[in-house]
């Protein structure tokens, strides 16, 4: 492993982007950050900006008029730069998959390295989808 | 208020514009109650419902595409009684009065009525787009039964796509 991996995959920043989600997921995305499941022993960090974020936790069914916000954001995180795509909605639009307004899922838009399953997910597997990506990024 | 006395509310409509423009009237329970309103009648009956009894609130406006026309809910409340206009409107002639100088409060409900199924609000002060796509085509309104969704993604995007098109 170079020791720019291992310095990068020790702090993996994050930011959190919701895309048209009912505010379950993100609910739950904040509960992964709490003292009690701690990102923070991976080196994860919320972040508010996209330019200091190296992850990037999407949720929500993207509708059509957030997905050109939704590539300007990822456009403007520094490489490399990852994506988790959070809940059924961010996987493939969920209940909202026939209407006309939605982009069935968050990989239409940007590419997406990890899909967390669930109706929420629970903060455990929003932190397990992380870690795997972590693993599959040579942690 | 009993629900005699919102019975005579809906009477008091009836006297006021003739069983031939306001008709079908019910009164389900109490703080509920119906009429069909005729689009002709619809700003009279509006400003004579704020000015006589109260019905200073409205809660919303739905659209709703009954095949053969549109029909326009206006759902008024004074003091947790809840009036609902219906509204018939001829689909060869999509155009309904605009009450927003009676009631400001509809001034967003008309024009997301007039982007999701193409009623034109006549007299409002500003009827831009509300709620769709910036680009989206002028002539799609897309809860008009007419649509489907890969209809539209044909017309929107130039191809069908999604998990019936493979």
């Amino acid at each position: 492993m170079s020791i720019l991996t291992w310095a990068r995959t020790r702090s993996p920043w994050l930011i959190h982007f919701n895309a048209g989600a009912c505010n379950a997921c993100d609910i739950e995305v904040v509960a992964a950050l709490t003292p009690r499941f701690d990102v923070e022993r991976f080196g994860g960090l919320i972040k508010g900006t996209p330019r200091h974020a190296d992850v990037m936790v999407v949720s929500g069914s993207v509708p059509r008029k957030i997905k050109d916000r939704l590539k300007r954001i990822y456009d403007q995180m520094p490489e490399p730069k990852f994506v988790v795509a959070v809940g059924n909605c961010a996987i493939s639009g969920g209940v909202f998959q026939d209407c006309y307004n939605v982009m069935e899922g968050v990989d239409k838009v940007i590419p997406v390295n990890a899909f967390v399953p669930g109706c929420p997910p629970k903060p455990e597997a929003i932190l397990d989808g992380v870690v795997k990506l972590l693993v599959s990024a040579g942690y | 208020m009993s629900i005699e006395e919102q019975i005579n509310v809906v009477k008091d409509l009836v006297n006021e514009f003739g069983e031939d423009s306001v008709y079908d009237t019910k009164n389900p329970r109490l703080y509920k109650a119906f009429a069909t309103v005729k689009r002709e009648k619809l700003r009279d009956a509006v400003k004579y419902l704020k000015e006589s009894h109260g019905f200073v609130h409205i809660i919303t406006i739905t659209g709703v595409d009954m095949k053969d026309r549109y029909e326009l809910v206006y759902h008024l409340r004074s003091g947790g009684f809840n009036l609902n206009l219906k509204v018939p409107v001829p689909k060869d002639d999509p155009k309904v009065p605009s009450i927003t100088d009676i009631l400001n409060g509809a001034i967003l409900y008309e024009r997301e009525v007039n982007d999701l199924l193409g009623v034109f609000p006549e007299g409002h002060p500003d009827p831009k787009r509300l709620v769709l796509d910036y680009d989206w085509p002028e002539e799609i309104h897309p809860l008009r039964k007419e649509w489907d969704v890969q209809t539209i993604r044909e017309k929107v995007d130039g191809k069908k796509w999604g998990k019936d098109v493979e």
